[in-house]
């Protein structure tokens, strides 16, 4: 009896494990497929020269290069935003809120990650209904609108891994700070940190993954097709997931969805570059950690 | 007569009806011990029976769990002034640079072993890195660890043997001049040659350091022990004098009772 079920167990584990990977896979090769070849400079630039374009000197008009620069700076101003505030709000639940607290706040974090994206992205709406309103009359939706509603999007993430990475701390370790005449906040600073660091950068990973996905909140905060390239903080932006639910819905020929598909893998591609980046600096911050 | 002087002179740490809760359980009641440098007292006991809370007691490591709460005293002679540990004359980072203590596993953390001794001085006692480094120096001589990490100071901790980390963490303790040494079962996940290692220097240190340690081997506490005190349920139910203890088939056939 014991064997079978055990047996039974393994299978599906195995099975589990292999469903994600042959997804995984799937979804890449189909990506490559359909959008290798659509991938060149063309586009990324369009008609417009690669040098111009990157010092800003022209215009980029039948490219994705906008989109790319939009995902990229929506991602760092959203990260700016939700990463310190998030992690501080971790560290606070797990070490200085009392029990009473962490479970209310615990459960208004909950009911944020609840909150679906359309609902967020019509906050950041009103948001500027009620500011023009009152006392920005020439407020806008643009770039830090959408950075500061996907920040709060992904706020529920970078709190929910930084609390569970401080508790996953052995008690002895927990310790060791105080009998080493640390005071509460050097020891968080110098030894929970550095021990929780790992689990705080799946957070920010995640994070930083949500926010470059998202389409939804920015549809109502200051996407554009065709919008170009953002000239100031408060200007509207292009997206990468944006132009592909826009060349999806809206594509006129063959071409233009191959090019949907080319765009799909570049944010992939971008996400990718994003978690490496990530992961280098948790890698910088472990050195400098390390040497004293 | 010379011991009669050591009697009647203040003991370095004195716990006077030292009561530990903790949530609804109580985990220490009515505790009364003298402490004192030049005798290694050694806790023993059950699991459970409240040895490690009593440690925490002294440096007041207890406080770090919210639901805690400790009555009674507990006085530290400082120089010729006695201090009450609990009424406030010293801050809880002060009683916990002079009140040194070890746990259980090797608590290293995830730096280097150069590190791991001079991050306490420079954050704690905002020492400069020459004095650092000369602590750690004398520190790392201390437990006989020196030459075995004198040429990779810089490599990992994690990459030591578990009988070096917790040398390591000694080290780090007692780098920071502490007055008393809280040993909780220092030697518990060590193999029998490098506990035997830890072992000698407790007793080698004991006229240094005003030692209170734990252990879970009746052998070890025998060999090393000045005082045995046998915690039961939270009381200390014995405390065996030196006399009792030379003699192995009293000594074993009384724990045996005891447990």
């Amino acid at each position: 009896m014991k064997p079978t079920v055990d047996r039974f167990w393994k299978t599906v584990s195995w099975l589990s494990g292999l469903i994600v990977s042959a997804s995984v896979s799937f979804l890449i090769g189909f990506l490559l497929w359909k959008g290798v070849h659509a991938v060149s400079p063309r586009l990324f630039f369009g008609d417009t020269a690669w040098q111009d374009a990157l010092f800003g000197r022209r215009p980029v008009f039948d490219g994705i290069w906008p989109a790319v620069v939009g995902t990229l700076s929506l991602v760092v101003f959203a990260s700016l935003i939700a990463v310190p505030i998030g992690v501080a709000a971790g560290i606070y639940l797990s070490e200085y809120a009392t029990a009473r607290q962490r479970r209310w706040i615990g459960s208004l974090v909950d009911l944020l990650s609840a909150t679906p994206s359309i609902v967020m992205g019509l906050f950041g709406f009103t948001l500027i209904l009620f500011l023009r309103k009152t006392i920005f009359p020439n407020a806008q939706t643009g770039l830090m609108l959408a950075a500061g509603c996907i920040a709060l999007i992904v706020l529920p993430y970078l709190i929910a891994t930084t609390q569970a990475a401080l508790q996953g701390i052995p008690e002895e370790s927990r310790l060791l700070g105080a009998s080493l005449g640390l005071t509460k906040w050097q020891h968080i600073r110098h030894t929970l940190i550095p021990l929780s660091a790992k689990g705080i950068l799946g957070g920010v990973v995640l994070a930083i993954g949500r926010a470059a996905e998202d389409t939804a909140v920015i549809l109502l905060t200051g996407v554009m097709a065709r919008a170009g390239m953002p000239r100031n903080l408060w200007d509207k932006f292009e997206a990468l997931p944006f132009h592909v639910y826009y060349l999806a819905a809206e594509h006129r020929d063959a071409a233009e969805l191959a090019q949907g598909f080319g765009t799909a893998l570049v944010l992939l591609m971008v996400t990718t570059f994003l978690f490496g980046f990530s992961y280098w600096i948790e890698k910088q911050a472990a050195r400098r950690w390390n040497s004293a | 007569m010379e011991q009669r002087m050591k009697e009647d002179a203040p003991p370095d740490i004195r716990i006077d009806a030292l009561c530990v809760r903790i949530g609804a359980r109580d985990v220490l009641c009515g505790i009364d011990l003298s402490l004192r440098k030049g005798e290694l007292v050694v806790v023993v006991g059950p699991s459970g029976s409240g040895k490690t809370t009593l440690l925490r007691a002294i440096n007041r490591l207890n406080e770090s769990f919210p639901d805690c709460t400790t009555r009674g005293s507990v006085r530290m002679k400082l120089g010729d002034r006695i201090v009450d540990i609990y009424g406030g004359d010293l801050s809880l980072p002060e009683i916990r640079r002079r009140v040194g203590m070890v746990f259980q596993t090797p608590a290293i953390l995830p730096f280097s072993i150069e590190k791991n001794i001079a991050l306490p001085l420079r954050v704690a006692l905002g020492l400069k890195p020459r004095d650092i480094e000369r602590r750690m120096e004398h520190a790392l001589l201390d437990v006989g660890l020196w030459d075995e990490v004198k040429d990779r100071l810089k490599s990992p901790a994690r990459m030591l043997s578990g009988g070096q980390q917790q040398r390591l963490c000694l080290a780090r303790t007692i780098a920071l001049e502490p007055d008393v040494l809280l040993l909780d079962e220092p030697t518990a996940s060590l193999d029998f040659r490098a506990a035997a290692r830890i072992e000698q220097w407790m007793i080698d240190h004991r006229d240094r350091y005003t030692i209170l340690a734990v252990s879970h081997s009746l052998g070890q506490t025998r060999r090393m022990a000045d005082r045995v005190c046998v915690l039961k349920d939270g009381r200390i139910v014995e405390m065996l004098e030196r006399e009792h203890i030379v003699d192995a088939e009293g000594y074993y056939g009384r724990m045996e009772k005891l447990f």
